[in-house]
């Protein structure tokens, strides 16, 4: 049995990913298998809503880390919106913030689409402590 | 931890790591961990087992994985153990987490993330049996002692 599911909606020209539960080693491939959908019908501006998302591994962040190029390329971006505390302490561990927008809220994720704050700057700084 | 050693089995698939942690997540109260010191050895411990699941065991699912866990003054220490693939850490050169973030990689996180999350990583390989030993300090808070 699963502990984690995605769902999918849009707020204009943004896809929206709920993710529910649990995002490790096992569930991962359920969170790839959205991703590739988006990417694959061209939907490349993407917003991940982690509020209710429990617990995440380095399998889940990778999932991230491998779409978020093929988001870039395709002129759009993985934005991740409402993480709690102790999600967003592994991404902050592994420095992902440096290479993604994680925002507070869903609204400033599908705001930031409109043109500002993108963070796609290269990522030359220093490991986290 | 009234009842010291807990030990848990789990066959070799990923569908077992919540498993872990529901366990892990327990020992740590009854050790009286704070919840962020819970967190952070929890999930230290999925990416043990999982490494042991993916990498020792190729995936297969007839394997065992075993995990303990020990108090010791203020700390808690779990052991991962595998018997499959050996690991051997001077085999394995840790790629730097710069590079790997920096080419976009899928893997290679799960190391890096278990040195962050606890005080103390240890690896040992004698004949078929593979253990990664990870020591969590309490800090004394989470009981107001």
């Amino acid at each position: 049995m699963s502990n984690f599911s995605v769902s999918f909606r849009h707020r204009g020209d943004v896809c929206v990913l709920d993710l529910t539960g649990e995002l490790d080693a096992h569930t991962a491939a359920e969170f790839e298998a959205a991703l590739q959908k988006c990417v694959t019908e061209g939907e490349c501006k993407i917003v991940v809503q982690g509020k209710d998302l429990q617990y995440i591994s380095s399998a889940g962040l990778g999932v991230f880390m491998a779409f978020v190029e093929m988001a870039r390329e395709g002129g759009g971006d993985i934005k991740i919106a409402g993480l709690q505390p102790r999600v967003f302490t592994v991404f902050d561990l592994l420095g992902f913030p440096l290479l993604f927008d994680i925002v507070e809220t869903e609204d400033e994720a599908v705001a930031r689409f409109n043109g500002t704050s993108e963070n796609t700057s290269a990522d030359t700084s220093e490991d986290p402590a | 931890m009234a009842r010291c050693p807990h030990k848990l089995s789990i066959p070799s698939r990923t569908s077992q790591l919540a498993r872990v942690r529901r366990a892990v997540a327990s020992w740590a109260a009854e050790a009286g961990l704070s919840s962020e010191e819970a967190s952070a050895l929890q999930c230290a411990v999925d990416e043990a087992c999982a490494n042991a699941i993916e990498h020792g065991y190729g995936g297969k699912p007839n394997g065992t994985v075993d995990v303990e866990a020990k108090l010791k003054a203020d700390v808690l220490v779990v052991t991962v153990r595998h018997h499959g693939k050996p690991f051997d850490p001077k085999q394995h050169q840790l790629a730097a987490l710069t590079d790997i973030r920096s080419q976009r990689r899928k893997h290679g996180y799960g190391l890096h993330l278990i040195h962050k999350l606890v005080d103390d990583v240890r690896f040992k390989a004698s004949g078929h049996t593979s253990e990664v030993r990870l020591t969590k300090r309490r800090d004394g808070t989470a009981n107001g002692d």
